[in-house]
């Protein structure tokens, strides 16, 4: 069982050396879906700390 | 890899450009000092981390499209011929070389490489706006300059067979233009929407002070700067390539080259980096009576201004023209904010947008009538190519996508920090509690104190 290379052998043959090769599509796929879901749950967290900023100021104003 | 001399070359190359990755990341580190320096106590740490978190998505964005549009876009499209779909199929995100690859040698180091340059481009845009600029709209900026537009102008005028180098002789050897002018741009855009800091201005319209909470740090960020920048020249070089048999010539001529392949030396561009950053600091010393802050900033102006034609001054020609950049740029920076009422807060605008523009215009008169290209058919070196390359760099790919998306941001209430989170702070609250925590432990440690 192998999850890409079963040898170093004919190394001139050899191109991509990272495991899984043939699923670059699904994880670049996956990586994207992540970079936007970042983006917008920190919006939404950044939003949170606006209000309770804006909270503390009326307390003290 | 299967005859030692040229293996020798293929991993000497590699090597060359993975030295440079780390010394660019010296320029971050700098960043982030002199960020946080310039900043006041109460926003330090959002400031920080604002720069910081940069490096992450412009780093996965690079990856995911950035470097495709390098190589499909050098004729525009549709400017010079369309979109080169078989250049840029190697350098997709799906493409097996863009990982460890036994065939590869190069395009990892070379792609990272060039994402430092884009780190760049955002950093010189994230100083400009602190303090009022949410973290939101600005990564979302920082995406925006560092893997879409910076990289289209390099697809353009940064690339051996780019419209601009063929078409107008454009010439941009360190990147005046390509990386300064257009991020100067592009956060002159930003600013003319996001607005000045809260009292920045008084009701007469000049401007108030608002001085380094640090000025030691944001010189010594500076400082560091400059080293990660040596890093910055090496890398925009070729280490070497057979020129001779890329021009037809009979003779092998092995030699480093500049982006466009056209012949330079290490030692060279060593002479001009050091030359134009002593005009640049002698020039800002006086024009700004030996203020730190500008001092530092002009050294790192005058190396900009001598950026685009670096790779063929004489170093006393680098010097000069240093220094004509750092006046432009001092002088520009006071009149802009006594004008418009643009808050930029370190500069930015002046020393890399009006430094690189200045400088690309500078380079079509000094170099005027040099090959661009070794190749035939491109235009020459001209003052004409270099102005419309400035203005392209500055406005058309750098304010006006800059003013477009924020005007979009800011419409969408994403752009600003409400008022009342400015005056208090960003990191008020949590610097209260980190002094509640404190006492807290100091009242701790005095009732375990009774009992020692």
């Amino acid at each position: 069982m192998s999850t890409g290379i079963e040898a170093w052998k004919n190394l001139s043959e050899i191109g991509p050396i990272y495991p899984f090769v043939g699923t670059e599509v699904v994880l670049v796929v996956i990586a994207v879906v992540i970079w936007l879901v970042w983006h917008a749950a920190q919006i939404s967290a950044e939003k949170v700390h606006h209000e309770e900023v804006q909270e503390e100021f009326k307390k003290r104003n | 890899m299967d005859n030692e001399l040229s293996s020798l070359t293929a991993i000497f190359t590699e090597f060359y450009y993975w030295v440079t990755i780390p010394l660019m990341f010296l320029i971050h580190v700098g960043f982030c000092m002199y960020e946080v320096g310039v900043s006041r106590r109460k926003n330090h740490m959002h400031t920080l981390m604002k720069n910081t978190m940069l490096v992450p998505l412009v780093t996965i964005t690079f990856f995911f499209f950035g470097w495709w549009i390098y190589w499909a876009f050098p004729n525009g499209p549709w400017i010079n011929g369309g979109i080169l779909w078989g250049d840029g199929a190697a350098n997709t995100p799906w493409a097996n070389t863009m990982g460890p690859h036994l065939g590869d040698r190069i395009t990892g180091v070379f792609w990272a490489a060039f994402l430092l340059f884009s780190w760049t481009a955002a950093s010189i845009v994230s100083g400009a706006v602190i303090e009022r600029i949410t973290n939101a709209a600005f990564w979302m900026l920082a995406v925006a300059i560092g893997s879409v537009f910076w990289i289209i102008d390099a697809a353009w005028g940064w690339h051996y067979a780019g419209w601009m180098v063929v078409k107008l002789g454009y010439h941009d050897a360190y990147a005046s233009g390509v990386i300064h002018a257009i991020a100067g741009g592009f956060a002159l855009g930003v600013l003319a929407v996001l607005g000045a800091r809260i009292g920045r201005f008084r009701k007469d319209g000049t401007a108030r002070n608002i001085n380094p909470r640090n000025p030691w740090l944001v010189t010594v960020g500076l400082f560091l700067i400059y080293t990660g920048f040596w890093g910055f020249y090496v890398a925009c070089n070729v280490p070497i390539i057979d020129m001779g048999a890329e021009v037809g010539d009979a003779t092998p001529f092995f030699t480093a080259t500049n982006i466009y392949l056209g012949p330079t030396t290490l030692s060279g561009i060593t002479f001009n980096f050091l030359m134009s950053l002593s005009g640049g600091l002698l020039a800002g010393y006086c024009i700004s009576k030996g203020d730190a802050f500008w001092t530092y900033s002009s050294g790192l102006a005058g190396v900009i201004t001598a950026s685009a034609g670096n790779d063929l001054y004489h170093p006393i020609q680098a010097m000069l023209i240093g220094m004509v950049g750092v006046v432009i740029a001092y002088k520009m920076h006071y009149w802009v904010e006594r004008r418009f009422k643009i808050d930029d807060a370190v500069g930015a605008v002046a020393v890399h947008g009006y430094a690189g523009f200045v400088g690309l215009v500078i380079c079509g008169f000094v170099l005027w009538g040099y090959p661009s290209s070794p190749y035939e058919g491109y235009a020459a070196i001209n003052p004409l190519g270099q102005f419309i390359g400035a203005i392209i760099m500055f406005f058309v790919l750098g304010f006006v996508p800059g003013y477009v998306l924020s005007k979009i941001l800011n419409g969408m209430g994403l752009l600003r920090i409400p008022p009342e989170v400015e005056v208090l702070g960003l990191d008020t609250l949590t610097i209260e509690e980190y002094e509640q925590d404190e006492k807290e432990m100091a009242e701790a440690e005095q009732e375990a104190a009774k009992s020692i």
